[in-house]
């Protein structure tokens, strides 16, 4: 056994490696021993089945195996033992003479490396960040308290038909001003009258009473054949088809009411007893939406962390080989290939340079995620999934089982675990630099991810 | 004289080869243990170390049909037991 590294430039370099009869004799020996035992030939009693035969039927692949086995874990080995810090793994070179397994014992194998690119990084009070701080305006508040009224509304009937009501009743389709025989009718359609997009039309339904009787066309009304079919209960084809007028007996006409401002509100809302007026109801909108900036500062606040120490660190990567290993490690992916690769390398060299800025940071700072960080985290993410369903406060033992249940899962534990990562560097960054915060308003700060 | 008959192949000649290198051969009952080295060691082109012989007996085997017993023997014959140099080994697979 030989190996032994050639570095070709800075960033590449070639590891070489000698094996042996002897490196492998040995293990391929005990993996024959054991095939012996199971291998069922004609002729032979299981078990007794003569070593050369077992040999010379399996002895080739056995060996390609092992020696397989024994470069990628002396591989592995070196790169730990010598401390090579490498981009991607180890890839056969392109001057790898073919391996000849029937008549050789002795195999040389020639690996290209990529090293991990030398950078500096200092974090300092000298690098000014911004920490936007958003107001918030009258118009969000609003907006949030309509969308909590809304959320707990019902519809309730009224007289007549107005901008906003939902109008119910029966189709029957007309032929020349009769009612045509076996033609289109279907019962209790649902109508919303902020859909109708033609104005006369519209006037015709418009202050529609139960039990009215109106004509209208809604080829017309309704511009959107997918609307119709689905209201007509017929096929898009017919839908597209479709002409003349219809009848439309009115049976029911509802209006959405939004909520009122009431104890009932707050219980559903919030949960029993949490809120108890509407000053407090106030405050409480007041921090959701608070709540909900806060994250999305932080947001910007991470993406222009990256941007500024990207700028900062000048690093140059082995693209050539970078391409060949995502080439090699996406080979069954059939969307990956060259010409997608050629296209996509900035932004995955983008990429990279934010972890080997990060893993540097982690490094020399002695960052660390422990099992109550990753717990932290997944409660978190638990919460907003909750939230985006419209749970808006959960149990914390509820939570808590739900963030253990996930982390349960190999995948999302990892994801967990980066994600508590990025949180931690993030802050640590926070803490290192000069963060300088602005007030800005919120269309301000649309913008500014308008522009990227 | 054939010193050599043929091969003994049997399971538990397999595990004497194995274990010990030892390989065995039916042989002229008139051949001794040089013969029988120099014979393996031309036919195999290995180095023998040692030779053991032994001349197993027939047996009588009777059987009883129709028409009467039939009385027979089995042939006598004469086994020799080879031990190789380390290294060496004969196998009898080959043709397989």
């Amino acid at each position: 056994m030989n190996i032994s590294k050639e570095n070709i430039d800075a960033l590449n370099a070639v590891i070489k490696l000698t094996v042996e009869k002897e490196d492998y004799a040995g293990r391929v020996d005990n993996v024959l021993k054991d095939y012996r035992k199971r291998v069922n030939m004609p002729g032979f009693r299981a078990g007794k089945v003569p070593m050369g035969v077992v040999k010379k039927m399996y002895g080739k692949a056995v060996i390609a195996d092992e020696v397989n086995k024994l470069v990628s874990e002396k591989i592995h080995s070196y790169i730990v033992d010598e401390k090579l810090d490498l981009l991607g793994e180890p890839l056969p070179s392109e001057t790898q003479e073919l391996i000849d397994f029937d008549n050789s014992d002795k195999f040389d194998f020639v690996f290209d490396v990529a090293i991990a690119p030398e950078m500096e990084l200092s974090l300092s009070k000298r690098i000014k960040l911004p920490y936007y701080k958003v107001e918030v305006s009258e118009e969000m508040f609003k907006q949030q308290k309509d969308s909590v009224t809304g959320r707990f509304g019902k519809s309730e009937p009224v007289e007549a038909a107005t901008e906003k009501a939902l109008v119910k009743g029966n189709f029957t389709q007309l032929e020349g001003g009769d009612v045509k025989e076996g033609g289109i009718a279907p019962e209790d359609v649902v109508l919303s009258m902020a859909i109708i997009k033609d104005e006369d039309e519209k006037a015709k339904l418009m202050g529609a009473k139960a039990n009215d009787v109106i004509v209208f066309d809604p080829k017309k009304a309704f511009p959107n054949d997918t609307e119709i079919s689905h209201m007509l209960k017929i096929t898009k084809e017919e839908a597209e088809a479709l002409t003349g007028d219809f009848q439309f007996t009115v049976t029911e006409v509802t209006e959405f009411v939004e909520a009122e401002l009431n104890q009932d509100l707050f219980n559903q809302a919030f949960g029993e007893g949490v809120v108890n007026s509407e000053e407090e109801f106030n405050a409480r909108i007041n921090e959701d939406i608070a709540k909900n900036l806060e994250m999305e500062t932080e947001y910007r606040f991470s993406i222009d962390a990256k941007e500024k120490l990207m700028g900062k660190v000048k690093v140059d990567f082995p693209e050539a080989f970078l391409k060949r290993w995502l080439l090699a490690t996406n080979r069954d992916n059939e969307k990956l290939d060259a010409d997608t690769i050629d296209t996509e390398m900035p932004r995955f060299l983008e990429d990279l340079k934010w972890q080997l800025i990060r893993n540097n940071i982690i490094k020399n700072n002695d960052v660390k995620v422990e099992e109550a960080d990753v717990i932290e985290f997944a409660k978190k993410s638990a919460k907003m999934q909750f939230m985006q369903y419209g749970l808006a406060s959960v149990p914390d033992e509820h939570l808590e089982n739900y963030a253990q249940e996930m982390l349960k899962q190999d995948e999302q534990r990892r994801q967990m675990a980066e994600g508590a990562m990025q949180e931690k560097v993030i802050a640590f960054i926070k803490e290192a630099v000069k963060v300088e915060e602005k007030e800005i308003t919120r269309d301000d700060f649309n913008k500014l991810f308008d522009t990227k | 004289m054939k010193v050599i008959i043929k091969p003994i192949v049997t399971e538990k000649m397999t595990e004497l080869g194995e274990k010990l290198n030892r390989f065995a051969f039916v042989v002229d009952k008139g051949a001794n243990k040089l013969q029988i080295k120099d014979a393996v060691e031309e036919l195999y082109n290995v180095s023998v170390e040692s030779v053991n012989t032994m001349v197993y007996a027939g047996k009588s085997k009777s059987r009883y049909t129709k028409s009467g017993v039939i009385v027979g023997r089995t042939n006598s014959f004469k086994k020799a037991v080879v031990t190789l140099a380390e290294g060496d080994t004969i196998d009898f697979y080959s043709n397989i």
